[in-house]
């Protein structure tokens, strides 16, 4: 794209945003608010985490962008798109080659690398909001560590439906400090946070918030002693294209027959799955 | 009664509005008012100073406010003061703050939740005050626990249970939030709430203001009985003069936000010295 900036951004924005993100890495679970800037995108449509892969984004990174899991949903496309056109980078749906990847509601399955970022756009930073309307406040409790009212909404939640309803957005303490909202990932996802050898990056363009998990932090979802936490049970299920029983399956209706199949939400480890199948 | 206080107040004084150097000398009983004439801010109380005995009940009294519950929500730490000193002695505060005697009203916001959620049980004269009634009364009590540190659920649920019992509240009730609850299980809910992390003082403030006579009698007794059981330090704020006569062994009289009268409860009821006590007194009786 002519008449633009490298990253679309200009370097003194940039280098605020990469300033909080330094900020964020620092203080783990802690968000950061940052003056998120204008974008060719709609506020809601990820601009948080383009902001900040458009901040930390060099000539030979190699993007891969994500949406629910999936490479080629239109929301991804039009990012990919989009920040291929401001930087050139070479673009790709393998998360193994992928030294910065940008999803929304899903880290892939694939494990990653100290050399690789992910980062996750999110729509609402605040895990505390579910019951607390007050920013003031729940910055009050973020500073003081005053998370009660976090454990008692667990407890309402276990007495009214015996188990704890939140399914994605499970929330997290960070570093045994920080309750942090993970954005939209399902609860499979979670574990993956804990001593994770990759940054992740989280960009809340609307909220205007940046948050981040350094590598080997402790990320721990919140559960009582004899009231585990649990990830989605796929038990006796497996992905009906690539045959996988140990990763997190989309549940759809087949239209003919109107029974229940499993797909894998990670459509590219999904092909990779089929390519080493058809060859063996 | 023993010889040292568990909990000292010095000096405490409480104003809203931006004071102007002079508001304490401008107002108080001498005055008959507690706005300051400069500057307009209100005295909410002055120069309280008092003493708590171990097992003791101390009751404090006077008329539509004259600060009572000022103090209260200051010991709290629900409000700060202009000044003052607060002091309370117990193994549990050695546990918190180390050794060594700190003035509490210069601890950090976590040092005061740990004191308030393990020192200190509170029964605010209005309900909502002290519960959040959209959340079950369970969890209302729960969360005292929550904020002790206590992770287990099945622990957590049998000390509510128990909680409930000692109030006499009905158990079948536990999960259903306290709006649904009458003026008088509400009290309860707030007494149980109070007790869960079995704090050795408690205000209880107005606890049976608003409550018919039998029901007032029956949250009487209970506060009796569990007093009996547990020989916590009490201070009571009533002006309801029955309830510091049956209760307490020492009063204070607030007026217009200062201590006008202090003594053993007795010799108030029948040998005031103050005009104002006579008053509160005469009108009582
Ligand atoms: N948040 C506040 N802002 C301004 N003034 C206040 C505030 N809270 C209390 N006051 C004033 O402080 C004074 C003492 O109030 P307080 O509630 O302590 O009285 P009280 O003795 O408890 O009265 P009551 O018997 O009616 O409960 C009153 O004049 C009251 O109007
Ligand atoms: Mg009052
Ligand atoms: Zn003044």
């Amino acid at each position: 794209m002519k008449g633009y900036n490298f990253g679309f951004l200009d370097e003194v924005s940039k280098r605020e945003i990469r300033r909080k993100i330094l900020k964020a890495i620092a203080i783990p679970g802690y968000q950061v608010p940052f003056s998120s800037k204008e974008l060719p995108i709609p506020r809601g449509w990820g601009t948080g985490g383009i902001q900040i892969t458009l901040s930390i984004i060099g000539p030979d990174d190699i993007l891969k962008v994500i949406d629910q899991g999936c490479d080629e949903s239109v929301n991804a496309v039009n990012i990919k798109k989009f920040i291929k056109a401001v930087t050139g980078v070479e673009l790709t749906t393998d998360t193994t080659e992928a030294t910065i990847i940008q999803t929304r509601h899903r880290i892939p399955e694939e494990s990653m690398t100290e050399k690789q970022i992910l980062v996750l756009q999110v729509p609402y930073p605040e895990a505390l909001r579910v019951f607390e309307p007050s920013e003031v406040e729940t910055r009050r409790m973020h500073a003081e560590a005053d998370y009660a009212r976090m454990w008692l909404y667990l407890y309402e939640d276990i007495v009214k439906f015996q188990e704890i309803s939140i399914g994605a957005r499970y929330p997290v303490l960070v570093n045994n400090r920080y309750i942090m909202d993970p954005s939209p990932i399902p609860r499979w996802d979670i574990p993956k946070l804990n001593m994770a050898k990759t940054l992740y990056l989280f960009g809340a363009g609307r909220e205007k918030r940046i948050y981040a998990v350094p590598p080997y932090t402790d990320v721990k979802p919140l559960e009582f002693e004899d009231f585990k936490f649990r990830v989605e049970d796929f038990r006796g299920k497996c992905c009906m294209i690539c045959g996988s029983s140990d990763t997190f399956l989309d549940e759809l209706i087949d239209g003919s027959s109107g029974e229940r199949i499993y797909i894998c939400s990670d459509t590219s480890y999904c092909k990779k799955r089929r390519l080493v199948r058809s060859e063996l | 009664m023993e010889l040292f206080p568990i909990l000292e107040v010095r000096n405490l004084t409480k104003i809203y509005g931006k004071p102007c150097g002079e508001c304490i000398s401008h107002t108080g009983p001498i005055y008959e008012t507690n706005i300051c004439s400069r500057c307009n801010s209100l005295v909410a109380c002055a120069d309280i100073n008092f003493e708590l005995y171990p097992g003791e009940i101390l009751g404090i009294v006077g008329e539509s406010g004259s600060g009572k519950s000022t103090v209260i929500k200051l010991l709290a730490f629900d409000v700060e003061p202009l000044q003052g000193e607060y002091y309370i002695k117990h193994e549990k505060i050695i546990n918190i703050l180390g050794n060594g005697q700190k003035n509490l009203f210069n601890l950090t916001p976590f040092e005061k939740r740990q004191i308030r959620n393990q020192v200190i049980g509170i029964v605010y004269q209005y309900p909502y005050l002290g519960l959040k009634m959209n959340i079950s009364a369970g969890g209302n009590i729960a969360e005292n626990l929550l904020v002790a540190g206590l992770r287990n659920l099945k622990r957590i649920r049998e000390k509510v249970l128990e909680l409930f019992e000692k109030t006499e509240l009905p158990i079948q009730r536990i999960d259903e939030p306290p709006i649904k609850f009458s003026g008088g299980m509400q009290q309860r809910v707030q007494i149980a709430k109070a007790l869960s992390n079995n704090p050795p003082v408690l205000f209880l403030d107005e606890v049976t203001t608003g409550l018919d006579v039998s029901v007032k009698a029956r949250i009487l007794d209970l506060i009796k009985n569990l007093h009996h059981d547990y020989n916590f330090s009490i201070i009571i704020v009533s002006h309801d003069l029955s309830i510091i006569r049956v209760l307490t062994h020492r009063t204070i009289v607030m007026k217009l936000g200062r201590v006008v009268e202090a003594g053993l409860t007795d010799q108030i009821l029948e040998d005031p010295q103050h005009p104002y006590t006579q008053l509160l007194v005469n009108s009582q009786l």
